[in-house]
Order: structure tokens, then C-alpha cells, then sequence
């Protein structure tokens, strides 16, 4: 046995050492903050709705830094995924929340939510051929994929968008079932862009998209359009604004919204919204359009009618912080009201609240009837101790319509 | 069974003796290096801010202020740790070629005794494949062992003001060379061994297709190897031959490239088995 002495001590400080490893490990305590929703007004069941992707870091150790889920009211770390589950992931929640339930009709189709529009029967794909197919940026090809929920059954329909080939970026898509409506901004070769919208009658199927809006003639010369980021993509209205750029240094521009505008899906057109002097928020909710005035701390909220533009005041809806409401946080510039959305009669806000060296983000839900606080509060480290060095950074957030 | 077993354990224990000297002095330098890193670095640390105070009179929170507090992720950082590391893999990964060539080479052709032995060759191809693989482990179990002794060695050197103590385990897992190298995800562990296997066993195959043909092994070899690399990272291809980037989910690939690599794995073993058995000349 001498002779397999140096062996078995190999093989032994190796067992030894793994599985000691493995028993340290397992009961160290887990390196990610455990986190938790502190509603400090209202009712915890409110943020329910609510999905966001944030990032966790720790003033005192940088690198410890981690992405965190929270979905139905709970918190996951992406770290502590199963392997598998991680290599599918997307950033943005509803996408995870596709992917999860349609498997099958996600497959080979691009990963941009604002593709995706769905009723309680169906879930709409509208995608141009570039989106899958990078090598193919200049064409006039389209996909329009119509998933039945109940029975698993998926048409698909080849359409043509325009005559001529270009490069074509679907930034939002809407449904009045069956009436799709996709909002694209073409770019041809010669680098002219316009912005069109277009239908399509899923129940009565065309080879090509039919060109009802060009959005072009509402933007003058370095204007761009913006498009609301909402939750439910069946409302009657869609806010839009232009965006002016001026061109401050080299590296430098300074936006501004220079117009606001709802169209209106059932009749085609699109709606001019009288501005505020200093600050808009324009949203909308099954059929009705609704506009902000941000206060300093509070919303003067307002119900426009479509036909004589006459404002309704509702209420003044009070907010958490100043920043709550004012502040669009989007990283995306053709789309906004990411951090403030009305939805089923609820106001949505969310910001971010410095405190020393650390911030949090605040969540707030208030019915615009009666302007009640339903729900306010933050979300923190369990161990409070932990609190003063954690922040955590909203990165993605959206509101799930059918957990309203 | 039991024989060939037996034979297997013998000829891995004669290659352990052969390898124990290189693997003891790798193990040592590891030890060694490892310990100057947890003292020298946060000494230096310590060295600065006392320099800093004297210097500008300054108060310990303005020390903080202008350092930070130093944790044992900090020296696991350093040169000190990862140096040892970067010596091993490529110092046993030589050793993955000397472990066949040392057989031909020399004074006395070694390599003719141990083929005629009256044994299964392909006991003596895998006993040097577990051999290295022994190897590996105990340079990792070492590294471990080290990690635990050098987390009080710091604690005790760097002042507690000054000391941020997020645990030894959380100092490893922020260190991305450890969660490859450390069982810290087991998915990622198990996948970055498994390819190590493989590796190993596509080079073992090709250096016995050069001592099978010489010089057009040589060439074989480094066509098998291409061979092997193009079939493992085809299916990265296969959303630009389809022309469609989303055709499979990227977890959908990863099993894809796990077959792939688990068949060329099996496929070298195979080869290996008749070019030790057949092909090979003394």
C-alpha cells in the first residue's frame, strides 16, 4: 500500500478540499442583498403589476455589483438562476415573460417588445425581414405572426411594407383586434427617413401593410418622433411628441419636446394636444386621453376630450418626491412615459431617491378618479445594515396588464 | 475487470511518481507566491495610508476617503494570485505533451517496455490522462487551501478601520477566474472541466497520430484538430446559414455545442484506441 502513498494523498487532499469547499460555501451567507418592498403608504397587492430589471451595487465594494428580477412581487438575483435559464434571458421583462409562456412562437422571431402586442385571445408578431436576418438591412419584407392563446395555433402572413426596399424599424405596434397598427420609421438608401403608419387586417389578410398616416408632415427639420411606452397595447389613443435636437458642442445636444399628439387608432388620424406652458404629460387609458401639468409635487391630472380639446380637470394627484412624474427616465429616445403610465384607472410612477451615498427607487400607484395613494414605497436591503452602503438602480421596468 | 482496473491504478501511480517532483514545486511556488501577495499587498495598502496621514496630517475617515477600504478580493486580484495560477495551466498543459514524448525520448526508448507490457494500452493512455487531470485538481484544491489561509493573514494585517470584510466566499465569487476555476456554479464548473477533457483528449489523439505517421501525422493532427474545433463551433454558424438570428435559443445552442463536444470527446477516445493498438511504432 506504501507504494501508493503519494496517490492517495493526491486523490485525498483533493476530496477533502472540494467537499470541505462545497460545506463552506453552503454555509456562508449568499453574497447578493436580500431584498424586500417597504410600502410606507397604501397596500403592498398594488405593485403587483409591477416587473423591473435593477442593479444592485455596493458603495463599498464596486465589484459586487448584480442584476436582480422582480417579478410577481418577488425578488431573484440573475446570478442565482438555473444555467440554462440564464443563457435565455433578456433584460427586458416582458420579453422573459413571452419567452416563458410561448416558447414555441418566439422562435425565430426578434427580441423587441415593442413587436409584440396581444389581446386576452391572441399575441401579435410584426417584424421586418432585417430584424431576424442582419445580412438583409434593405428590403421591404414583413412578418405578421398571429398566435391563437387557446388552441396553439400560429398563422403566419408575408406581407410587403411599401414598394421600394429600405430599412425598416417597427418601433411600436398596437392592436384593435382584428386591426394591427405598426408605427415605422423607413430609411432608404439615400438616408431620407419618414415615418409611416401602417395597418393590417389580420381577419381579411393583404400581401402588403396599407399606408393609412405619414407621421413625416408633424416633424420639421431635426425633429424626431417619440412614442409612448404603454403597458396595454390595445388603447384607443397612442401619445406621441416631437423631439426637437439643437446641437450644443461637438458632443453635445440638448432635446426638447416640441409638439404633443394622440392618434387615434379607430379613426385613423392623428390629434393635436394643446401643450401646457412648461411641462406636459400626456397619456392615455382605454379611450381616453389624459393630460399632466407636473407641479412640483403633485400632478394636476386632466381628461381631454378627442373632438372640442376641452380639458376636464380630475384632480391634483400627490406625489412622493419632486422628481416622481417629471422625471421620464427612458434610455430610449423614441420612446416615453416609461417612468410614468396610466394604466386601468391607475397612475403609475417610479423614481429614483438619493440618500447619502446610496439611492433606491420609489414606486407610487394612485387612482386618477379620487386621487388616493394606493400604494407607496421603496424597495431595500432586509438587512438594514446593509441599507446604508446598497443602491439599487431601476434599469427596465414595465407593468404587467393582466395582473392589474 | 478488476485486472484491468488494477493495471489502471498501477500505471496512473507510476505516472503520479513520475509527475510528483513538477507538481510538488508547482503546488510549492503557488503556496509561496500566494503567501507573499497576502502580505506584501495589503502592507503596501497599510504603508500608503500611514504615509498619507503623516504626510497631511490627516484624520482616518480622510484616509478612507482618498483609498477606500481594502478587502481580500483586492489580493485576489493581484498578480500574486493569478500569476501561480497562469504558471500551472500552462505548466501542466506542457507537461500534457511531455507525459507521451518523454516515452521516445532519451537515452532508452521507454515507450517500447511500457507497449509491450501485457496490458490493455489504452490503460496506459488513460492512466497519463488521469494523471494530468490529478494535477489539475490538486493545483486547484491548492489554490483553495491557500484562499483560507491568506483571508486571516489580511484580516490581521490590514487595520479593522480600514478592513472591509465581505467574507472569503464573496471575495471569491467576484473574482470571475475562480468561477471558472472553483466549483462556485456547478454548471459552469462542470463545463469548463468538460471542455478541459476534451481538450486534452483531441491533444492526446494528436500526438498519437504523429507518433503513428511522423510526419504526415503531423499534418493529420492538426487536420483532426481543426476538424474537432469546426464541429464543435459550427452551430454558432447556424443562425447566419438560416438567415435568421433567433432560429434557436442560445440554452437551445449550448446543449447543441455539449453534444458536440461530449461526440468529439467519444470520437478521440476511439481513435486514440486504434492508433495505440494498431497504428503506433515504437
Amino acid at each position: 500500500m506504501n507504494k501508493y502513498v503519494k496517490l492517495t494523498s493526491l486523490f485525498l487532499l483533493i476530496a477533502l478540499t472540494f467537499i470541505g469547499f462545497s460545506i463552506y460555501k453552503a454555509q456562508a451567507s449568499s453574497p447578493y442583498s436580500q431584498m424586500k418592498v417597504v410600502t410606507t403608504e397604501g397596500k403592498p397587492e398594488y405593485i403587483e403589476p409591477v416587473d423591473f430589471f435593477g442593479y444592485v451595487s455596493h458603495s463599498q465594494n464596486f465589484s459586487n455589483s448584480s442584476t436582480i428580477e422582480f417579478d410577481e412581487g418577488s425578488f431573484t438575483y440573475l446570478q442565482e438562476k438555473p444555467f440554462l435559464k440564464r443563457m435565455d434571458h433578456s433584460f427586458d421583462p416582458k420579453l422573459n415573460n413571452l419567452v416563458d409562456n410561448y416558447r414555441t412562437f418566439m422562435r425565430g422571431k426578434s427580441r423587441r417588445p415593442e413587436q409584440y402586442t396581444e389581446t386576452d385571445q391572441h399575441l401579435i408578431y410584426a417584424g421586418s425581414k432585417t430584424d431576424v436576418d442582419w445580412n438583409s438591412p434593405f428590403n421591404n419584407q414583413m412578418t405578421i405572426s398571429v398566435l391563437d392563446k387557446a388552441s396553439d395555433e400560429e398563422e403566419a402572413y408575408s406581407v410587403t411594407i411599401g414598394s421600394d426596399n429600405a430599412y425598416n424599424d417597427i418601433y411600436a405596434t398596437y392592436i384593435d383586434y382584428p386591426t394591427l397598427t405598426i408605427f415605422v420609421n423607413r430609411s432608404g438608401v439615400s438616408d431620407t427617413s419618414r415615418n409611416l403608419v401602417y395597418t393590417f387586417d389580420i381577419e381579411n389578410p393583404t400581401e402588403a401593410l396599407t399606408e393609412v398616416v405619414d407621421l413625416s408632415g408633424y416633424l420639421d427639420k431635426n425633429e424626431t418622433l417619440s412614442v409612448s411606452q404603454l403597458s396595454d397595447k390595445t388603447e384607443r389613443y397612442i401619445p406621441l411628441k416631437t423631439v426637437r435636437q439643437t446641437v450644443v458642442s461637438d458632443y453635445d445636444f440638448r432635446t426638447e419636446t416640441s409638439g404633443y399628439f394622440a392618434y387615434d387608432m379607430q379613426a385613423q388620424e392623428v390629434i393635436e394636444i394643446p401643450p401646457f406652458e412648461e411641462e406636459t404629460l400626456l397619456f392615455s387609458d382605454n379611450d381616453t386621453i389624459y393630460v399632466g401639468k407636473p407641479l412640483n409635487e403633485s400632478i394636476e391630472l386632466y381628461e381631454m376630450n378627442p373632438d372640442d380639446k376641452e380639458m376636464t380637470l380630475l384632480g391634483t394627484l400627490e406625489m412622493a418626491t419632486p422628481i416622481m412624474g417629471q422625471e421620464d427616465s427612458s434610455f430610449y429616445s423614441d420612446r416615453f412615459n416609461q417612468s410614468v403610465t396610466i394604466l386601468d384607472g391607475k397612475l403609475y410612477t417610479y423614481g429614483q431617491e438619493y440618500v447619502d451615498e446610496v439611492s433606491r427607487p420609489i414606486f407610487q400607484i394612485t387612482d386618477v378618479h379620487t386621487q388616493e395613494t394606493l400604494f407607496k414605497g421603496t424597495v431595500m436591503p432586509k438587512d438594514m445594515t446593509e441599507a446604508g452602503y446598497t443602491t439599487i438602480e431601476v434599469m427596465e421596468y414595465r407593468l404587467d396588464p393582466s395582473r392589474n | 475487470m478488476k485486472k484491468s482496473l488494477h493495471t489502471l491504478l498501477k500505471l496512473t501511480n507510476f505516472e503520479m511518481e513520475r509527475l510528483s517532483k513538477f507538481l510538488f514545486t508547482l503546488m510549492g511556488l503557488t503556496l509561496l507566491l500566494n503567501l507573499v501577495g497576502y502580505i506584501y499587498t495589503p502592507m503596501q495598502h497599510m504603508g500608503k495610508i500611514n504615509e498619507y496621514i503623516t504626510q497631511n496630517s490627516a484624520t482616518t475617515q480622510q484616509a478612507l476617503d482618498a483609498f477606500g477600504r481594502f478587502s481580500f478580493y483586492d489580493v485576489t486580484q493581484t498578480l500574486w494570485i493569478a500569476g501561480p495560477i497562469a504558471i500551472g495551466v500552462s505548466g501542466l498543459l506542457l507537461y500534457s505533451i511531455f507525459i507521451w514524448y518523454r516515452e521516445w525520448f532519451g537515452k532508452n526508448t521507454f515507450a517500447y517496455r511500457l507497449l509491450m507490457l501485457p496490458v490493455s494500452r489504452m490503460s496506459l493512455f488513460f492512466s497519463k490522462f488521469i494523471t494530468i487531470f490529478i494535477g489539475i485538481f490538486t493545483l486547484i484544491a491548492t489554490q483553495m487551501l491557500s484562499l483560507f489561509i491568506g483571508h486571516p493573514i489580511v484580516s490581521a494585517i490590514i487595520e479593522s478601520a480600514y478592513f472591509n470584510d465581505i467574507g472569503l466566499i464573496a471575495s471569491i465569487q467576484m473574482n470571475p477566474l475562480f468561477l471558472y476555476l472553483f466549483p462556485l456554479d456547478f454548471s459552469y464548473f462542470l463545463m469548463v472541466n468538460g471542455v478541459g477533457i476534451v481538450v486534452l483528449l483531441v491533444l492526446f489523439t494528436v500526438i498519437l497520430m504523429e507518433r503513428s505517421y511522423s510526419f504526415k501525422g503531423i499534418a493529420m493532427g492538426i487536420l483532426y484538430g481543426i476538424a474537432a474545433l469546426s464541429l464543435v463551433l459550427f452551430p454558432f454558424f447556424i443562425p447566419n446559414l438560416l438567415n435568421n438570428q433567433y432560429i434557436l435559443y442560445d440554452s437551445e445552442l449550448m446543449i447543441i455545442e455539449i453534444v458536440l463536444i461530449v461526440a468529439v470527446g467519444v470520437l478521440s477516445i476511439f481513435t486514440s484506441h486504434h492508433l495505440i493498438n494498431k497504428k503506433i511504432t515504437v
